[in-house]
């Protein structure tokens, strides 16, 4: 089945739309397609229920899904607060390595 | 750290290593459960360890090791809550009361704890098998893909990277 068939944004916009849903830490949710495989989601998602940290825990964690299907990708999940997140836009704090914010799609609670 | 914490903590780093491999390939739910209940089980015999005397057999432990660091002396609180990546004491604190219930639940994962019911390893109940692990969706698997228990997983694999700087505390 050709990799065409996957539909990167739509499934992307599907898994913000489903957290923002069913987690109720998740206030919003960034999509950053830049960078990314073609086979590879990455999200940052806000969420105001893990906590004040220090910067140790920003580690991306990345699940396989449908492998061995057509659909098969993978999809990794930086959850910050709402502190961490205002310091990655002001670029106080980076993200990890080959992340950008550039195209960034922003999702929330509606 | 003692030689047997030693033991047992290059045992939980291997499986974890082996956890992380097999999350991030997407093989079916149930192997993945099963070494990050294996990693959890022996990250908290390794830490029990320290007394010098065999910690129990039994599968538990998980939810003991969270308490247990939840319950530090003073004179090691911040240190440690630093180490795990909270600002305070009290915020880890915090947290290992709000992810407690998964932990439970990944304790109970292992054969012996799960009551005949779904487990990662032997399709269930043992009588008259209906289930097999590797067609089973498990609730812990659905509340591990939460931000709260991804927050988890971040720190489990705190617990075992960093085990030497806090197994004497």
């Amino acid at each position: 089945m050709p990799a065409t068939q996957f539909d990167r944004d739509s499934m992307a916009c599907w898994y913000a739309k489903e957290h923002l849903k069913t987690d109720p830490g998740v206030c919003s949710v960034y999509y950053l397609p830049a960078n990314a495989d073609e086979r590879e989601i990455r999200l940052i998602e806000v969420n105001r229920l893990i906590g004040d940290r220090n910067d140790e825990a920003l580690e991306p964690i990345d699940f396989g899904i449908d492998t061995g299907t057509e659909n098969a990708h993978k999809l990794f999940v930086l959850d910050v607060t709402p502190e961490q997140w205002k310091r990655i836009r002001t670029q106080e704090l980076g993200l990890p390595a080959n992340w950008s914010l550039d195209g960034a799609m922003h999702y929330k609670y509606e | 750290m003692n030689s047997y914490q030693r033991l047992w903590w290059e045992q939980a780093k291997s499986d974890h290593g082996a956890f992380m491999l097999l999350r991030g390939q997407g093989i079916a739910q149930c192997h993945s459960l099963h070494y990050l209940q294996m990693v959890t089980e022996k990250i908290a015999k390794a830490y029990f360890w320290r007394s010098g005397h065999a910690p129990p057999r039994s599968h538990a432990g998980f939810v003991q090791f969270l308490r247990f660091l939840g319950m530090l002396r003073h004179a090691d609180r911040e240190r440690t809550a630093r180490l795990f990546s909270f600002n305070r004491f009290s915020d880890f604190q915090d947290w290992i009361r709000t992810v407690l219930p998964i932990a439970y639940d990944l304790e109970r994962l292992a054969p012996d704890l799960a009551n005949n019911g779904p487990n990662p390893e032997y399709p269930w109940p043992h009588a008259q098998p209906t289930c097999a692990p590797v067609s089973h969706n498990f609730d812990v698997w659905v509340s591990l893909t939460t931000g709260q228990g991804r927050d988890l997983m971040r720190v489990i694999r705190i617990a075992v990277e960093r085990f030497p700087e806090y197994a004497d505390t």
